[in-house]
């Protein structure tokens, strides 16, 4: 883990400028989570709207929407593809995203553009500097 | 922005912090929830000296006050508040307020942080006017700046009032209050809150390091005191600072009203009665009929012509978080509009407030919410959310 402030980010995943992380699997597909900057700033995550499988996301489409006991965040495709599997187990405990945003993946996305997509991404290197500058 | 006096601790101590009604305020400190259930478990103490206060002193005040308010504030004695509302001359709630009788022909009104700018323009102009053709005693003061306000919420709240101050708060009337003491700094204590607890709120002036005026600016030496005292004394039962999530999640699980929520001034054009009003918000309780206000006729012709809507308090049926904005309907039919909602940190559902057709206020309704796109079923309940056995001010000990 790398640490900027009170903010860890995990190596080894790619990261957006709002803030998910996507990892690519052996198999190829992706998956899809928030980052633990993300969670902090949203606080208490009380509901996930799980997107649904077979659902065609392009790059910075909207993926979901995840409800803190305040407001309503979206979460944006990290990259292009279809969706092929949700994480069922945020739906009874949706305060995973708070004690392990790392683990507590979102969907996981069979990518159609990956190569591409994955150039607009940040490293945890690069997003920890980003971190940095917000 | 404006700032209250003890922004640099909570900009400190609290995890975020953010603008609310023009004020840069503590929104959680730990976590709305962790917050929201210390206060109804244990304690918890809200810096909330963004509510405004407006003094109102002489001879004439009290009379002044009848007339631009809906209560009767002249029955308790000092001091004692009551809750009571300003409407506009067209019946719409311009805010909810708390009128504390001082002695000494001097009021003190508590309202709402984005509010009483708009007020004390409010008094001011009808008192000129007024001026215009009699004399008035009537000083009004704005002090919101000036004055630092706690609120202390929760069962244990009584035993730090208790401790700090040697006051049994149950023996107290709800909105009555007393001068207490503080190692030499003098305060105003009430029992009162918007959590839906037991518990009490504490007013008294400080220097504000952010005061607008800059010649008032200084150390928040007391308000410093006194918050440090309050969280030193209430360690042992697990004290808490609060911010203003956990306040809007606490209020609503007690279904209480928020100004600018619920209770507002819409400015219709096309008619003679403004919305929205003290009888389609529940609130006809404040209303004290027998006196003259501003805003009376228009309640009468509104009572005569019925209520466009009114509000109701449902729970989420289906899993779904209701917000504000969203669409209520009834066998499909569109019937009205949530003005609050949350994820209620005590019982782990959805619940909200929603302003719907009169037929469809009452308890027990079945009706949909639409949270984006799709209609999640809910029910129409009596506030509070909770069992006011087990939780809130009138528990079961």
């Amino acid at each position: 883990m790398i640490e900027v402030g009170e903010y860890k980010v995990k190596e080894g995943l790619y990261y957006t400028k709002e803030h998910e992380w996507a990892q690519v699997l052996d198999d190829g597909t992706v998956l899809v989570g928030i980052s633990d900057y993300a969670q902090k700033e949203l606080g208490d995550v009380a509901y996930v709207e799980l997107p649904e499988v077979g659902k065609e996301v392009s790059q910075g489409d909207v993926l979901c929407e995840i409800e803190s006991v305040k407001a309503v965040s979206e979460v944006y495709a990290p990259v292009s593809g279809e969706v092929v599997e949700v994480n069922g187990e945020l739906e009874d405990s949706p305060e995973k995203i708070n004690e392990d945003p790392y683990g507590a993946w979102i969907a996981k996305i069979k990518p159609s553009n990956l190569e591409e997509d994955l150039k607009n991404l940040m490293t945890a290197e690069q997003y920890a500097e980003y971190l940095k500058s917000l | 922005m404006k700032r209250v006096h003890l922004f640099d601790w909570h900009k400190e101590h609290a995890k975020k912090v953010e603008e609310f009604a023009g004020w840069e305020m503590p929104i959680w400190y730990s976590s709305i929830k962790e917050e929201h259930l210390a206060v109804r478990n244990g304690v918890g103490i809200f810096d909330v000296s963004h509510m405004g206060e407006i003094f109102f002193r002489g001879k004439d005040a009290l009379k002044f006050l009848q007339y631009v308010t809906t209560n009767d504030i002249a029955k308790p004695p000092a001091i004692s508040g009551t809750y009571t509302l300003v409407l506009n001359e067209r019946g719409a709630v311009k805010d909810e307020t708390l009128v504390f009788n001082m002695g000494n022909d001097t009021y003190m009104m508590v309202c709402d942080s984005d509010a009483f700018e708009k007020l004390y323009a409010w008094f001011i102009s009808i008192k000129r006017a007024i001026e215009q053709y009699t004399d008035l005693d009537l000083e009004i003061e704005n002090k919101t700046y000036d004055m630092a306000m706690f609120s202390i919420q929760g069962p244990k709240a009584r035993d730090i009032a208790m401790e700090l101050f040697g006051i049994e708060i149950n023996q107290l009337w709800w909105f009555q209050a007393k001068e207490v003491e503080l190692d030499g700094i003098k305060m105003i204590l009430s029992r009162s809150g918007y959590t839906g607890e037991n518990g009490f709120e504490v007013y008294f002036e400080d220097a504000n390091p952010y005061h607008p005026d800059e010649s008032k600016r200084g150390k928040p030496e007391k308000a410093l005191y006194v918050w440090e005292k309050i969280l030193e004394v209430g360690a042992k039962y697990g004290i808490k600072p609060c911010g203003l999530g956990a306040r809007d999640t606490l209020r609503l699980e007690a279904g209480y009203t928020l100004y600018g929520n619920e209770t507002k001034e819409l400015q219709l054009l096309s008619t003679d009665i403004d919305e929205v009003t003290p009888l389609q918000a529940n609130l006809e309780f404040a209303i004290f009929w027998d006196k003259e206000f501003i805003g009376k006729e228009a309640l009468l012709k509104q009572k005569e012509r019925g209520l466009p809507s009114k509000m109701v308090h449902f729970k989420m049926v289906d899993k779904g978080i209701p917000r504000a904005g969203y669409k209520v309907y009834k066998d499909g039919k569109e019937i009205g509009e949530v003005t609050s909602g949350t994820m209620s940190p005590l019982l782990g559902i959805g619940i909200g407030i929603a302003f719907v057709k009169p037929e469809y206020a009452v308890p027990g309704v079945e009706i949909e919410v639409e949270i984006r796109g799709q209609k999640k079923k809910a029910v129409t309940v009596s506030p509070p959310f909770y069992d006011p056995k087990k939780y809130g001010a009138f528990r079961e000990e």
